[in-house]
């Protein structure tokens, strides 16, 4: 028999039983719909993460740390074993792109810094990076903005989208968090002073030293009174997406490491810099560290084994690559886990899909035994209860992932694309292989369960459309 | 004369309970091709057990039914369903045409279990609706049509095939008297057109009339044959007794045991 007649004769078929088809056909799509959109989960998930790596270096990074230079607010996560004994310098910078499989070794320079603009002042972190570096963090800036120019006169900026959650008015201080009122700058315009020595500032402020200069005093306590240097910088990008958007450039505030160095250098000719290290007597060493190194290996398969190499050389790893695999892991069960629930009703419509076939096989025994006499082989027989089957699967598997299509945007739409739950992207993603990978699947477990049916259908006695009535 | 079934020596024993019930003890005969025989019995006499073994749908307890040279008795259910498809038309007391399919679908039904496209069949059992006289019937569905219009279509769709022989079980047993009479005509003259060997399965003495040969049985035994060729033959010239002299042989052999 030809394919396109066993074809139609399975359609037929069903088409003759219009409701109990529309019934079962509804299990497969709840079935369907309760795995595809569990695992969409799992998956929008996963893709945070992936672009949170994307922005942080991709999966070729290494970032190295060595002893504390610069200062940060926020502590860097890594499970990096052994002290560093080396600062990351120029020479060091320089070592780690001699090092086999390097493809480039960027330097790092995060800073806590206050930035002074009209009636607020913020606590930012700032970031300086290599304007590659800059421009490898994907950022998806707001139209008009611009990175940092090389050689600009003052400092340029941009300005992650939760920046301005940082802000506290002067005098009341007052920010966001109190307020609940997003401080009025715009950050592209507006004149801004830039900080870097935070202890001075309060120092000066207050003029009051003791309190506050403790982790890095040394400065503050030289020079109580006189407040530190503004330097007058501008923004020239910011980062798209409103304040209740997350993404991994929420907080900070990137620049030119180049143009911070040769600031700072400049400004500080002779003295110690905020934030460097410092000899016992509060000199500063004659080279420049940075606080971190961010080293890109030619090959994925070489990361690890590049990782070690660096943490021979005294200083401290982290790769994304592990941060990456233990995420995986978990993910893969979480993923599992909800791909189960949703397993659990397609099981039970797999179930309905084998009592229909049954009672289609009883209700049919004498067509079967018919066509039996008329020639039609045990195969084509076979063939079409399961094709019958696998047409339920197929339709409730479409059926079903156009349902799903429907919920992951109305679940998208309802959390705002994720950041109502601080997620960077939608928390609902349904991938093209998952539509197809659930139609297949879908399809399998309507001809799995119409497998033994189909046999008996086959092994049915022609007798039995010889007998009269 | 070409034998198209030869049947030696076939018995079929059923269970009942701790006894055995011999359905068919001990049957002989032949048949050749171009014939139209009737297998007439009461029920229980074993009838339809023999067409049910002729046509493969049942295994025999011992013996050999050789159809077209083809031992039926040594095939595997496969193989019997392959058999049917080239070689065998069957016509349905009940009809037994696919309620969803119209005349024409129905008829070209059994082309498409041979991996016939269907322009080709469709145009097929077009002509055989033609040569039952149901022109005007071909897009009817089963349930739009009488008892003796179903028939019809169930002898076209027997014929599509182009079998080498047709079985027939009670083709008029659902029918009344007046259509029943139209349908053996119709089976008589189609079958003596195109050339087919026909098997029917009758209780009816008189619609077994139609038929060249008539075989008698009773009590899974072949009793007598008939020939009403030869009765038509002396009647018409009371000469050609020559072309079956084997039917006449068999036919012997059969009263022999009989009066044994």
């Amino acid at each position: 028999m030809r394919w396109i007649d066993l074809l139609r004769m399975s359609s037929g078929n069903l088409r003759r039983r219009k409701l109990r088809t529309f019934l079962t056909v509804l299990g497969v799509v709840v079935g369907t719909a309760s795995i595809v959109v569990m695992i969409s989960l799992g998956l929008g998930m996963q893709q945070s993460l992936y672009r949170e790596i994307e922005q942080s270096g991709g999966m070729t990074a290494i970032t190295v740390t060595g002893k504390d230079a610069g200062n940060q607010m926020i502590y860097m996560g890594d499970d990096s074993e052994g002290e560093a004994t080396k600062y990351i310098t120029d020479e060091a910078i320089q070592e780690l792109s001699e090092v086999g499989h390097v493809k480039s070794a960027t330097p790092t320079l995060t800073m806590s810094s206050i930035i002074l603009t009209g009636e607020y002042y913020g606590y930012i972190q700032l970031v300086g990076l290599t304007p590659e570096e800059i421009e490898r963090q994907n950022m998806n800036l707001v139209e008009g903005s611009k990175f940092p120019e090389e050689g600009a006169a003052n400092l340029e900026l941009i300005f992650g989208n939760g920046v301005g959650t940082m802000f506290y008015e002067k005098g009341t201080d007052r920010g966001y968090w109190d307020t609940q009122q997003i401080p009025d700058i715009d950050y592209m315009n507006d004149q801004m002073f830039l900080i870097l020595d935070q202890a001075a500032y309060f120092d000066s402020l207050y003029n009051n030293g003791a309190g506050m200069g403790q982790g890095n005093g040394q400065e503050g306590q030289t020079q109580q009174v006189k407040p530190p240097k503004k330097y007058v910088v501008h923004g020239s990008g910011l980062v798209a997406g409103d304040i209740n958007s997350y993404n991994a450039n929420y907080y900070n505030v990137y620049c030119d490491i180049n143009a911070l160095k040769r600031m700072l250098q400049k400004e500080y000719a002779g003295r110690a810099i905020p934030g460097q290290p410092t000899t016992k007597t509060g000199k500063p060493f004659r080279f420049f560290a940075y606080s971190s190194a961010m080293v890109q290996a030619d090959d994925i398969d070489n990361v690890e084994s590049l990782a070690a190499e660096i943490q021979t050389m005294g200083y401290k790893v982290s790769t994304n690559a592990e941060y990456l695999k233990s995420m995986q892991k978990q993910f893969a069960m979480v993923q599992a886990v909800l791909g189960g629930i949703g397993a659990v009703s397609l099981f039970v419509a797999a179930i309905g899909i084998a009592n229909t076939m049954m009672m289609s096989i009883y209700e049919r025994t004498k067509e079967i035994g018919v066509i039996k006499v008329l020639g039609c082989s045990l195969k084509n027989i076979k063939m079409m209860f399961l094709m019958e089957a696998g047409f339920i699967g197929f339709i409730g598997g479409a059926v079903g992932n156009i349902l799903s299509l429907l919920m992951s945007f109305a679940i998208n739409f309802a959390t705002g694309n994720g950041s109502a739950i601080g997620m960077d992207g939608n928390i609902s993603y349904i991938p093209l292989w998952l539509v197809g990978a659930s139609m297949l699947f879908a399809v399998f477990v309507g001809m799995a369960a119409g497998y033994f049916p189909a046999l008996r259908a086959m092994r049915l006695s022609p007798l039995a459309a010889i007998r009269n009535g | 004369m070409e034998k198209v079934i030869e049947v030696k020596n076939l018995y079929k024993l059923y269970r009942v309970g701790d006894s055995s019930v011999r359905a068919l003890n001990g049957v002989n005969f032949e048949i050749y091709k171009g014939e139209f025989c009737a297998i007439v019995g009461t029920s229980g006499s074993g009838k339809s057990t023999l067409l049910n073994m002729l046509a493969g749908l049942e295994k025999p307890t011992k013996g050999e039914v050789i159809i077209s040279g083809r031992h039926m008795e040594q095939l595997n259910e496969d193989g019997l369903v392959r058999f049917r498809r080239e070689n065998v038309g069957f016509i349905f007391q009940s009809f037994h045409l696919i309620g969803t399919m119209n005349a024409l679908e129905n008829v070209a039904l059994p082309l498409s279990f041979r991996g016939e496209g269907k322009a080709s069949r469709l145009k097929k059992a077009d002509k055989m609706l033609d040569l039952v006289n149901l022109k005007k019937h071909k897009r009817h569905m089963p349930n739009q049509m009488s008892g003796g219009q179903q028939q019809r279509v169930g002898v076209a769709r027997a014929l599509v095939m182009e079998p080498k022989i047709i079985f027939a079980d009670e083709p008029t047993g659902n029918l009344d008297s007046h259509t029943s009479e139209e349908v053996m005509e119709l089976m008589q003259k189609v079958v003596k057109e195109q050339k087919r060997t026909l098997v029917m399965v009758t209780h009816d003495d008189h619609l077994a009339a139609y038929a060249d040969r008539v075989f008698h049985i009773i009590d899974g035994e072949i009793v007598k044959v008939e020939d009403n060729r030869k009765k038509m033959l002396k009647i018409q010239s009371g000469k050609q007794e020559t072309e079956d002299a084997k039917t006449v042989s068999s036919v012997k052999k059969t009263k022999e045991r009989e009066e044994q």
